[in-house]
């Protein structure tokens, strides 16, 4: 598992001019593929990299949507800024607490899924807004919808 | 007054976003066109075309670009920054989810007026897809010979690579971006020197945000008189804006700068206020809130900047009764205090006072607060390392002072 791993970093190097830039594309490439970036991994980063694993996660912890700890399957960035919060964002966090049943950054027991609040992800046309493992959907203004979202999102888990 | 939509002419069209539906269109004509002439031909008709930069800053692109020092060897890069942090602002997903030729054709002329030969577009990490709308759109650019060697048998060449973010406001701005692209933690760079002169690998980089250099395409392909024709003398061109918060229409409005005002374009476009209008936001969070009865403003820089604010990067934020003022203050200095990148003291612990003065009103607390956010705010005044922190004391402050009878 990890020489593919350590194939992905090299790869990654030769596309930049210089090797330092493949940094925070590992970790991506790293949060992809083993759903955090766990010491071990940090390890192999910096050796690949030529650097330490503690500038790894140094780097790592400045960014706010590195995941250092596994989530849900499905993960919810819940935008709580101006747009949404004026558009119910608030309410939204609430029901998503209600309805998962378990504290933001908590995976609920199922493992299917986890939810934390967001600064702004650019979709306040859709306010209030979540950005759902990386796809736009808003607006979730009910707790209908919400409900109506999770209820399939399920469905599609059971089907599979 | 209506639309008049240039870059967004036909973006969201069927099959917009791939090469054939650009090229029927003309485009990566001016790119001919541009890689025909000598990049000071280039530059000069940037320059002339009046073109200011779209990210915040309204820099002219043309003196950029001719910043770059013209007898030195060293290598170029062109980045187009589509971090598009500030919220309120979702004008560059836009242009890249659904016309990615525009932004790669702008960013091959910009290529040739500085002679750069790689460039770099850095997403924000809350855009997967545009990420692999760009990604596609480079290969099929790089396979039909519109990017890569030998572009157009011109013998010219450039590559473009996409660089997803990790998630942070401040790596839009342009050295933290830099920093951040050189696999570092996103803290901005002392400036100068610029990146014009030191920028990304310590070489020669331009730096232009996603919708300026969507911009270039036409400039080229129509002359700069054409593009100086629209819009004022200060502010040429059109202008993408995004309204969203509390109207009944939010969405993305592109104008020739000057055509109408902010209450019209949350009036006639954005189909009018929800609830009672407390006050709007105009060029992102990062911007002073204007009160209601200052929204006679033509949307142009300059007018903007008369009425005591900025048309920062053209995001309009409805405020409306829906939540308490002091609630959308206190998230306002939250998002800031967040996102401070921790470099420098006033701003790091300043902005986090701010979050937390404001918390106080929002709870009920008045007493002294707002002459202690006052005090605060003269202790961060000028002494930030990077603007966003001046961002702080200029929105911290138009709350207080504009509103502290109703906070
Ligand atoms: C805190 C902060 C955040 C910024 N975020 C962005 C951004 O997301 N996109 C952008 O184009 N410019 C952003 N800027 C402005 C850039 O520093 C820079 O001025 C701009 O990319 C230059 O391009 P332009 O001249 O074409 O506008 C930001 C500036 C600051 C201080
Ligand atoms: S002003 Fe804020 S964001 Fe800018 S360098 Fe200082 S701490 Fe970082
Ligand atoms: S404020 Fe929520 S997506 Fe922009």
């Amino acid at each position: 598992m990890m020489n593919g791993f350590r194939e992905r970093i090299r790869e990654l190097k030769a596309e930049f001019p210089m090797g330092d830039s493949a940094l925070i594309p590992s970790i991506h490439e790293a949060v992809s593929r083993f759903g955090a970036l766990s010491r071990d991994v940090a390890v192999v980063i910096a050796d690949e990299l030529g650097t330490k694993p503690e500038h790894v996660e140094a780097v790592a912890s400045f960014y706010h949507l590195i995941k250092r700890e596994s989530v849900g399957r499905f993960h919810f960035l819940v935008c709580t800024n101006l747009s949404c919060m004026i558009c119910g964002a608030y309410d939204l966090f609430g029901w998503m607490k209600e309805l998962l049943g378990v504290e933001p950054g908590q995976t609920t027991p199922d493992g299917l899924f986890s939810y934390e609040e967001a600064e702004c992800i650019g979709s306040c046309d859709l306010a209030p807004a979540v950005l759902l493992n990386g796809e736009r959907i808003g607006p979730l203004d009910t707790r209908d919808k919400l409900k109506n979202l999770l209820d399939g999102l399920r469905r599609e888990v059971g089907n599979a | 007054m209506p639309e008049t939509r240039i870059i967004l002419e036909h973006a969201g069209a069927d099959g917009s976003e791939s090469l054939s539906f650009y090229l029927k269109h003309g485009g990566y004509e001016a790119a001919r066109k541009a890689l025909s002439m000598k990049p000071q031909e280039i530059i000069d008709a940037v320059k002339a075309s009046g073109l200011r930069g779209r990210g915040g800053a309204a820099f002219p692109t043309g003196l950029k670009w001719d910043f770059v020092p013209k007898d030195d060897p060293r290598p170029r890069f062109v980045i187009a920054n589509c971090d598009e942090g500030e919220p309120g602002t979702f004008k560059d997903r836009e242009i890249v989810e659904k016309y990615p030729h525009l932004l790669l054709e702008g960013m091959l002329i910009a290529a040739r007026a500085i002679e750069a030969h790689q460039g770099f577009i850095y997403v924000r990490a809350e855009y997967p897809k545009a990420q692999g709308i760009l990604r596609a759109a480079i290969a099929e650019a790089e396979k039909e010979g519109f990017l890569g060697e030998n572009i157009m048998g011109t013998g010219f060449s450039f590559r473009v690579k996409v660089y997803g973010g990790g998630g942070a406001y401040i790596c839009g701005e342009e050295t933290a971006l830099i920093e951040s692209l050189e696999g570092k933690r996103g803290h901005p760079r002392l400036r100068p020197p610029y990146p014009v002169s030191y920028g990304v690998y310590g070489m020669p980089t331009v730096v232009n945000n996603v919708e300026t250099l969507s911009n270039v395409p036409f400039i080229i392909k129509n002359g700069p008189e054409w593009y100086r024709a629209m819009g004022t003398k200060d502010s040429t061109g059109t202008k993408i804006f995004t309204v969203s918060g509390g109207v009944r229409r939010p969405g993305v409005y592109e104008f020739r700068f000057g055509d109408l005002t902010l209450r019209e374009l949350i009036d006639e476009y954005a189909g009018g206020v929800k609830g009672k209008l407390v006050g709007v936001i105009p060029g992102g969070l990062s911007t002073p809130i204007l009160r209601p009865e200052e929204l006679d403003v033509r949307l142009t820089y300059e007018d903007i900047q008369r009425a005591g604010s900025l048309l920062g990067s053209g995001a309009v934020i409805v405020v409306n009764d829906a939540v308490p003022l002091a609630s959308v203050a206190r998230r306002s200095l939250e998002f800031l205090a967040h996102e401070s990148c921790g470099k420098c003291t006033p701003c790091r612990e300043g902005s986090t006072w701010l979050a937390r003065l404001f918390r106080e009103i929002e709870l009920g607390h008045k007493n002294g607060n707002p002459d202690r956010i006052r005090h605060v705010i003269e202790g961060m005044r000028g002494k930030c390392f990077c603007p966003l922190g001046e961002g702080a004391v200029a929105v911290a402050g138009a709350f207080i002072n504009k509103y502290e009878e109703e906070l």
